[in-house]
């Protein structure tokens, strides 16, 4: 299997793909071509704009000034005659008595050093300092490598001699430090085989993060890592990357698993992506099987999904909600059909029902004149959506 | 709250990132005209939109999502992949020197990144040559960082697959 550091092409890796890429060459930009940019740049830039919107103010104003200097001759008011206008003098301050401050002889006042504080002081760490703490550091940083690598030894060993050891109570003295063990998991795995490998790979499942999703692609191509890879790329694989992994699945099993983790992932995107396998023939009796192994199914979501506008998507989630068992859901839906809220699709969804009261319901609806339409027209909808 | 920047601001970060944006968009497109014209375009929307950048990303990664964005609109819509460059030194021919035989397989390579589909081609550069991290590519792509992995390793798989063909033609 190929290393998983795939990200940055490495002159070391053992990837020539790698290699390959940091020797790629493109044609070179035209010498002018930044020039071109930057004039461009400046051209269009909001500072020019903004520089030219207040020179265009500016020029606005001096012209206005000018204007009005020139027209300002022809409409000066007459010179008033002094003989008859009013005496306007300044008058004189008296002194207030206070006398100006003399400067001080000499020059200005030494300026005083600051006392030390007592107590110590703070200062740089000498070298020899540095180098000390750096040393106790890398220790410290060292045993707890060491600790972390111990436990994932023996989680690794633990989960290769028993699968079915519980892996949420195996994983807890790790998930502290997840980043570091899935680079200790994504750099052992290779050099692993047999169990050791699988029970690395599902430990990876639950303790990675993104990074491992290459690794995990590529473990799903073998058969002997392949189930494992399968359900650990699932717990964190987008809903449209599930969704071509359990197309091309054929092991019935993982492909019921997978199904599963749609269902349970409660977002629009991955149920979205469940009712197209509850709509497609090959791959219904899949989906509906796996109703009863999620816990928590989302109820909202497939109600809000009867609201759909795409018709298949309404059907599906009736056909599911009519699948799922509870009072509560059969209670709602008849308030539907009564209130004439997507009623059609309610009624789909408790024709689908094996609840007693959703039948009871239904047969009264036959005899009930305002409901007899709907429930043929259900009828006729759930026969040719899902025969 | 952040608050946007200022314009001389803007203008010392554009012109500063103004060299490796180009360098982008020339692996992007594989054509330097053709990578003018994008920035150039891009250099528009940002004094369009530069007041909506409030500091939540780099700059260069928010520069780099409008470069990708004109890229997208200009023609990623019509991409059908563009012919291999042909002005290259014919392997078969009477041993050519091995810094030629080089530099066409440099050319190859680049010529066949730049013709991955827009998506793979994307994410293959900013984190093969911008040194971007997943996470930081899936900001500037608006996606998420699984797919970020996924999408890459299919792209490192396609192109291995196709240097493979092109380096065992007899």
């Amino acid at each position: 299997m190929t290393s998983p550091d795939d990200l940055v092409p490495q002159s070391d890796s053992r990837d020539p793909l790698d290699a390959w890429l940091g020797d790629a060459t493109w044609p070179e930009p035209d010498r002018h071509s930044l020039d071109r940019l930057r004039r461009h740049w400046r051209r269009v830039s909001p500072r020019r704009a903004r520089q030219q919107r207040w020179m265009m103010i500016v020029a606005a104003a001096a012209a206005c000034l000018l204007v009005a200097l020139m027209a300002r001759p022809w409409h000066a008011p007459p010179v008033s005659d002094p003989s008859t206008s009013p005496k306007q003098a300044v008058r004189d301050v008296p002194p207030s008595g206070r006398s100006v401050a003399q400067p001080s002889e000499g020059g200005p006042q030494p300026v005083h050093a600051p006392k030390t504080v007592a107590g110590g002081c703070s200062r740089e760490p000498t070298l020899l300092e540095q180098l000390a703490f750096r040393m106790v550091a890398n220790r410290r940083q060292a045993s707890t490598l060491r600790q972390y690598e111990q436990l994932l030894d023996a989680a690794i060993a633990q989960l290769a001699a028993d699968p079915q050891t519980d892996l949420n109570t195996l994983c807890q003295p790790l998930h502290e430090r997840s980043a570091l063990i899935e680079e200790q998991l994504l750099r052992r795995i290779p050099h692993l085989d047999g169990q050791k490998q699988v029970a690395a790979i599902c430990l990876l499942g639950r303790l990675g993060g993104p990074r491992s999703i290459p690794l995990l692609s590529e473990a799903c191509c073998y058969e002997s890592t392949h189930a494992a890879a399968v359900l650990a790329l699932a717990r964190r694989a987008d809903p449209a990357d599930i969704r071509r992994l359990a197309l091309a699945e054929t092991d019935p099993e993982l492909k019921q698993e997978l199904v599963a983790v749609l269902l349970a992932r409660q977002d629009e995107q991955s149920l979205g992506i469940y009712l197209e396998f509850v709509r497609s023939r090959q791959t219904r009796q899949a989906a509906l099987g796996v109703l009863h192994r999620v816990e928590d199914p989302p109820v909202e979501l497939l109600f809000g999904f009867l609201r759909s506008r795409r018709h298949s998507q309404r059907l599906a989630a009736a056909r599911v909600l009519g699948c799922l068992d509870g009072p509560v859901i059969s209670q709602r839906l008849i308030a539907m059909v009564l209130g004439n809220v997507n009623r059609q699709e309610a009624m789909v969804a408790l024709l689908a029902s094996s609840r007693l009261e959703a039948a009871e319901f239904v047969e009264h609806a036959r005899s009930d004149y305002s409901l007899t339409a709907a429930v043929h027209a259900a009828q006729y909808q759930l026969r040719s959506a899902f025969q | 709250m952040t608050r946007s920047i200022d314009r001389r601001t803007l203008d010392r970060l554009v012109i500063d990132c103004l060299p490796e944006t180009l360098r982008f968009a020339v692996r992007l497109t594989g054509d330097p005209e053709t990578a003018e014209e994008v920035v150039q375009e891009a250099l528009l929307r940002v004094t369009r939109s530069w007041k909506s950048f409030r500091g939540q990303s780099r700059f260069r990664t928010w520069l780099l999502r409008i470069v990708i964005n004109v890229f997208h609109d200009r023609f990623a819509a019509g991409w059908s992949g563009r012919p291999l460059p042909e002005d290259v030194a014919d392997r078969r021919a009477v041993d050519p020197p091995s810094d030629v035989l080089a530099k066409e397989l440099g050319q190859q390579i680049a010529a066949r990144v730049s013709m991955l589909p827009p998506r793979q081609r994307e994410v293959l550069i900013l984190t093969a040559y911008e040194r971007l991290t997943p996470r930081e590519v899936a900001d500037v792509l608006q996606i998420s960082e699984a797919n970020v992995h996924s999408t890459l390793h299919v792209a490192r798989r396609r192109l291995q697959r196709e240097m493979a063909a092109y380096l065992t033609e007899e």
